[in-house]
């Protein structure tokens, strides 16, 4: 098919966008910000385009691909290849992020009109989705090396937008250090992974470490290196994802990526780098298998972010943090499903969570936008002059707990897959981790649009707008979103599996209705309770003070992390500081002390004192007669006289 | 062949002979004429060895000397017709490949931008300075073409005095101090690196071997093992003083503190660049098999470097020291690669080589300028100038991007295949370390990734952004105007914007196409060393 030979478009037409947008304004005489909204748009709708085309050919002729590669660079046997590869997976994750880059351009025009920076934000937004295009379609492990560090190059801009505030400075470097210890670890493991493949030169295929047959270089690593070595060199490639999605202990950078402007976190949580994170870890699952001990240790680190985050979004009283601890947790859900094989619901529950996801953004972002104000004290009863909002928020919590909608397809595909394959340890955690799900996203439901409005912007302004004096920009990509949301999973679903089928794994595809039920109806009396308590206010909620602090603090993992940082980048540096400032300088010091002793003793001998010159000429003719004797001594040994 | 104007002996002169014509009383004091006549002298040097890259295969008869067997990677040979010390063949000798030719447009390039830049920052004896660097242009292309080692030494010692005149009269109160330590130094490596040197000629001298790299090449595997032994220890001496390696950084960071912007510049992008071009030209190339048994101890001295240079980095609170590690780190980076014995590793040292000499050039730019303005280096008393100069900011930010080796910039694929190579190398397979020892202690070096994130973002955060009333609160204590320059926008001149959008956007432009150097240093690479890879291992 001809239309697959323009993969590469995807990658060029945000670059032209971005380069557009970098144009100073003194040189355009243009209305360059219609212009760079209409380049951004065009970029992205024309790429969502091109998608679908894509995914109409891989539904016609399933498990083929298309890759085509050029050599970034060539030095000996060692070459680095950039390329595009599409398969049923990349194209499903383009077909997720097209929509949402979409409504998230169309969203930002009203939200950053006023704003300064209208066309850093731009381009900002344009190099985010180009690096993940490149994520997507990477064609080896080098690459999504090269576009893991890009991503993590744009969400710190992205989140240090507002660059006058020091705060959000803060926030952006720390992220920017954590995302670091991530492109080590990717770095590490590239290292290790190439060591062996460059042994056999004659059997290297390029690119090196494709992705397109991860399975066959996992097993030649695997059959040189060991258990041991190789379950190592795969956790320091899943270190690089657990980074950037979030997981426990890295998970505080996601606090301070809601200082970002609301869609780009909204972008940065739903659809990039979080995404980014797990879909690495999607690719390189076939080496992943081969190591038991490295996918357990993913499926107990998602475990316990899933239930941790959780925990901390339901103590949370911003907005943004309260969906961004969210997404970490899903994130959370997501790996330990992908730990315990669920491979194919992971896939199905990226993408659908990722749309529910910035679909909340963009209401926060709208409800930020409208009431100035990010704290929920300050809201409450917002149903009765916005109910679009609310019931987009409802859709949002309801699909993202998997009580219905799209969220209800994958978290069922997870849910009967650990059901069917007998881990019930994972799944009586995971269903733990979904009820407080829950409970968080039903409490920020109830706080913003139940209840009696506790802030100060006056609604009655709005009563004679349409559509609540929600500007349709603003509107429209929310309902996109949110009619994606109600139905596409649904669409998706049922002949998901055969789709996404790349691995020969057993797959669990029968449902489990008893399942389904059960978590209905417990998720149904939860939020029947939550009802009484947060809107009648029947029952009331008693904090423990311990218990919260502690939750409030992330369990003192960033007290903790300071505390490293403290200890081993600084309190060393300290240390090496003052090595280097006695010992080594100490050392060139010592050379001169060492020449100034010489002359000092050069100065002695010559006293004038004969008794000494005569010393020194015996001392010297006995040195010569021992020398020479030694020398005799040796030889007569030697000869045997 | 039509290439009869480009002479290598012409090349070295010119900028010789204009050093001497600003130095002869032609130009009275007029400092615009003597800077515009510097200027110009060097974009025209930059032009001229552009040409030599574009002829460079054009009069080398490949055929020819395939045909009678010979080894002959050298181009544009020359050689003065007399010999300066009778008996042995010390001649004055010329040759270029395509490594020297890289270094020597490098040393035009820097030269350019160091002329152009200097307008701001030299304000006294400007007629000195620029005949001095007019000078040293001209010896660092004799120092990058020579074609026999007593050229070589002889312009090695020329650099280390031009560099001692240049770091000391133009320099902070302790520029003479460390200049004079610098120069010590180098003198001790020298040293050893004349008696290899006299070692070579007088055996050369006995054997009836004409001294050229060409031909010690071929000879230099007959050579006495012991001599070869003493002769690498010898010249890895100068190189480890000059490059600088580990324990022995301290001369060089000084100098490159106490030194003035253009010649911090001038030092950390070719001076330094120097001993890693002997350390590939002479210790690897022709006494391989002596530097296979030093490479691996190299390999673990360079780790080590990376590391102490990064933490030295992060404990500092001025911006320019900062820098300084970050030059010194980067040094070590290229040691790794230059002594893995892979391709890759060798191509991602040289194509360092290039890649720091720029980034370091232009972050000591833009730190001056900074200075320039606040006439403070300290982190603790910067902060929030984004405000006030957004287009120096997107600079730097650019610029502190590359130091950080992201990819897409030029850093990025020095620093990827150096570390790769130096992980794959053969060598350390077996050695007298151990196996996985050496590997263990590369990835550990490769922790400078998130090192150099810390020092980097640090240096960019606590000047640019943050807050900035710490300049503001301070000054008015002490009662300066400063303030009042704080609130205004900062301009930047023509020639300082200039400068660092040249050097950002060859950053980028070689980052995203690599293959525009690397290509060259690949034909250097595939002909010169794969042969010692092979018959190595």
């Amino acid at each position: 098919m001809d239309i697959i030979q323009n993969l590469w478009m995807l990658l060029i037409l945000p670059l032209l966008a971005t380069f557009f947008t970098c144009i100073p304004n003194a040189y355009v005489s243009l209305p360059k910000r219609r212009i760079t909204l209409f380049l951004a748009i065009f970029s992205s709708g024309l790429s969502m385009l091109l998608t679908l085309f894509c995914l109409k050919y891989l539904q016609n002729n399933p498990g083929d691909f298309f890759e085509s590669n050029i050599t970034f660079l060539n030095a000996g046997i060692f070459k680095i290849h950039l390329g595009v590869l599409l398969d049923n997976v990349s194209a499903y994750m383009l077909g997720v992020l097209y929509p949402i880059s979409l409504a998230v351009i169309v969203f930002s025009y009203k939200y950053m009109k006023n704003e300064e920076g209208f066309s850093r934000y731009f381009a900002y937004l344009n190099m985010l989705v180009f690096s993940m295009t490149g994520l997507i379609l990477s064609t080896n492990l080098i690459q999504s090396c090269i576009f893991l560090e890009l991503i993590g190059l744009f969400s710190y801009l992205s989140i240090g937008f507002y660059y006058k505030k020091p705060e959000t400075q803060r926030a952006a470097r720390k992220t920017f250090l954590i995302f670091k210890i991530g492109d080590f670890a990717i770095f590490a493991s590239i290292l290790g992974f190439t060591y062996f493949l460059l042994q056999d030169i004659e059997n290297l295929l390029y690119p090196i470490l494709s992705l397109n047959d991860v399975s066959s270089w996992g097993l030649m690593a695997y059959v040189q290196l060991g258990p041991g070595l190789y379950a190592a060199l795969c956790l320091l490639a899943a270190l690089a994802a657990l980074v950037k999605s979030a997981q426990v202990p890295f998970q505080m950078w996601i606090s301070d990526a809601s200082d970002a402007p609301a869609p780009l976190s909204a972008l940065i949580n739903g659809a990039i780098t979080i995404t980014a994170g797990i879909y690495l870890l999607i690719r390189i699952y076939p080496a992943m298998i081969l190591s038991p001990i490295a996918l357990k240790t993913i499926a107990a680190v998602g475990i316990i972010t899933a239930i941790m985050c959780a925990a901390i979004a339901l103590v949370q009283s911003d907005i943004k943090k309260i969906l961004s601890f969210s997404t970490a947790s899903q994130a959370g859900i997501m790996l330990a499903a992908l730990g315990c094989g669920a491979y194919s619901g992971t896939v199905l529950h990226l993408g659908m969570h990722g749309i529910a996801k910035v679909m909340m953004f963009l209401i926060a972002g709208i409800i930020i936008h409208k009431t100035f104000t990010r704290n929920i004290k300050f809201l409450g009863g917002l149903r009765e002059y916005t109910p679009i909002l609310a019931a987009g928020w409802l859709l949002g919590c309801i699909s993202i707990t998997g009580i219905f909608f799209s969220g209800f397809y994958s978290k069922e595909m997870i849910l009967s897959h650990i059901y069917g394959s007998g881990q019930f340890v994972y799944l009586s955690l995971i269903i733990i981790a979904i009820l407080l799900t829950v409970l968080y996203l039903f409490r920020s439901y109830f706080l913003i649009f139940e209840g009696q409005y506790k802030g100060s912007y006056d609604f009655s302004i709005d009563e004679d707008k349409p559509y609540d004096g929600i500007n349709l920009f603003m509107l429209i990509p929310s309902a996109f979103l949110a009619f994606l949301c109600a139905f596409l999973g649904g669409f998706v679903a049922p002949n998901f599996q055969r789709y996404v089928f790349i691995i020969k794994q057993k797959f669990y595809l029968t449902r489990h209705p008893e399942l389904e039920i059960s978590m209905f109806i417990i998720c149904g009396i939860i939020i029947y309770f939550m009802w009484q308590i947060y809107t009648l206010k029947k029952f009331k909620i008693k904090r423990i003070r311990l218990i919260y602090k502690f939750i409030v603090l992330q369990f003192y993992i960033v007290k903790f992390f300071e505390y490293v940082y403290k200890i081993l980048i600084k309190g060393i540096a300290k240390i090496i500081k003052v090595l280097d400032k006695y010992v080594i300088s100490g050392f060139y010091l010592l050379i001169g002390q060492v020449a100034r002793f010489g002359g000092y003793l050069t100065l002695r001998l010559q006293n004038g004192s004969i008794n000494s010159y005569i010393f020194c000429f015996f001392a010297f003719i006995l040195a010569i007669l021992i020398c020479t004797t030694m020398v005799y001594l040796k030889g007569l040994m030697q000869y045997g006289g | 062949m039509a290439v009869n104007f480009l002479s290598i002996f012409t090349l070295c002169l010119l900028p010789i002979f204009a050093g001497l014509i600003v130095f002869s009383p032609i130009f009275r004091d007029n400092t615009v004429k003597i800077r515009r006549f510097a200027k110009g002298f060097c974009s025209f040097s930059l032009i001229y060895t552009l040409f030599f890259i574009l002829l460079l295969n054009s009069n080398f008869n490949k055929a020819a000397a395939d045909a009678q067997n010979i080894v002959q990677n050298f181009n544009f040979t020359e050689t003065l017709p007399f010999n300066i010390i009778p008996n042995i063949d010390a001649t004055i000798s010329f040759g270029l490949d395509s490594f020297s030719i890289l270094m020597c447009i490098l040393t035009s390039f820097i030269m350019l931008l160091i002329l152009i830049v200097s307008k701001s920052m030299i304000n006294s004896k400007q007629k000195m300075y620029y005949g001095l660097m007019l000078l040293m242009e001209g010896i660092l292309y004799g120092l990058f073409a020579a074609n026999n080692l007593f050229t070589f030494f002889i312009f090695w010692q020329l650099t280390a005095i031009l560099a001692y005149f240049l770091i000391a009269v133009w320099g902070t109160n302790s520029a003479k101090q460390s200049a004079l330590k610098f120069a010590l130094f180098n003198t001790i490596g020298a040293a050893f690196m004349l008696i290899a040197s006299a070692l070579i000629y007088a055996y050369c001298a006995d054997a009836n071997i004409q001294p050229e790299f060409n031909n010690l090449m071929q000879a230099s595997a007959d050579f006495p093992l012991f001599m070869q032994l003493v002769v690498s220890i010898g010249f890895l001496a100068a190189f480890m003083i000059r490059l600088p390696v580990f324990p022995l950084h301290k001369a060089n960071s000084d100098i490159l503190y106490d030194s003035i912007t253009p010649v911090s510049m001038m030092l950390s992008g070719i001076l330094f660049s120097t001993a890693a071009y002997g350390l590939i030209r002479i210790n690897l190339q022709l006494f391989y098999e002596m530097f296979q048994i030093l490479a691996p101890a190299l390999i673990l001295l360079g780790a080590a470097g990376i590391i102490w240079a990064s933490y030295l980095a992060i404990s500092q609170n001025d911006t320019k020291k900062i820098t300084v590690y970050y030059t010194i780190a980067q040094m070590n980076i290229i040691l790794i690669g230059a002594s893995s014995f892979t391709e890759f590793g060798l191509n991602g040292a040289i194509f360092h080589i290039i890649s720091t000499a720029l980034v370091s050039a232009g972050l000591f730019v833009g730190i001056e300028l900074i200075y320039m303005k606040f006439k403070t280096r300290k982190l603790e008393f910067l902060g929030g100038i984004s405000k006030f100069t957004p287009t120096l900011t997107i600079l730097m930010l650019i610029l502190c991007l590359a130091a950080m080796a992201m990819p897409f910039t030029m850093s990025f694929s020095g620093e990827f295949l150096s570390f790769n190579g130096a992980f794959n190398s053969p060598l350390l397979e077996k050695n007298y370390f151990g196996t996985g020892l050496i590997q263990g202690f590369i990835i550990f070096a490769a922790l400078s990734i998130i090192l150099s994130g810390a020092y980097i973002l640090r240096l960019l955060h606590k000047t640019f952004f943050g807050i900035e009333y710490d300049i503001i609160n301070d000054f008015n204590k002490n009662g300066s105007a400063i303030k009042n320059l704080a609130v205004n926008e900062i301009k930047l001149s023509r020639h300082q914007i200039t400068v660092l959008t040249i050097i950002v956007s060859a950053l980028i432009i070689f980052g995203i196409y690599p293959m525009g150097i690397i290509d060259k240093i690949s034909t250097f690479v595939s002909t010169n060393i794969s042969n010692i890879i092979s018959t190595i291992f």
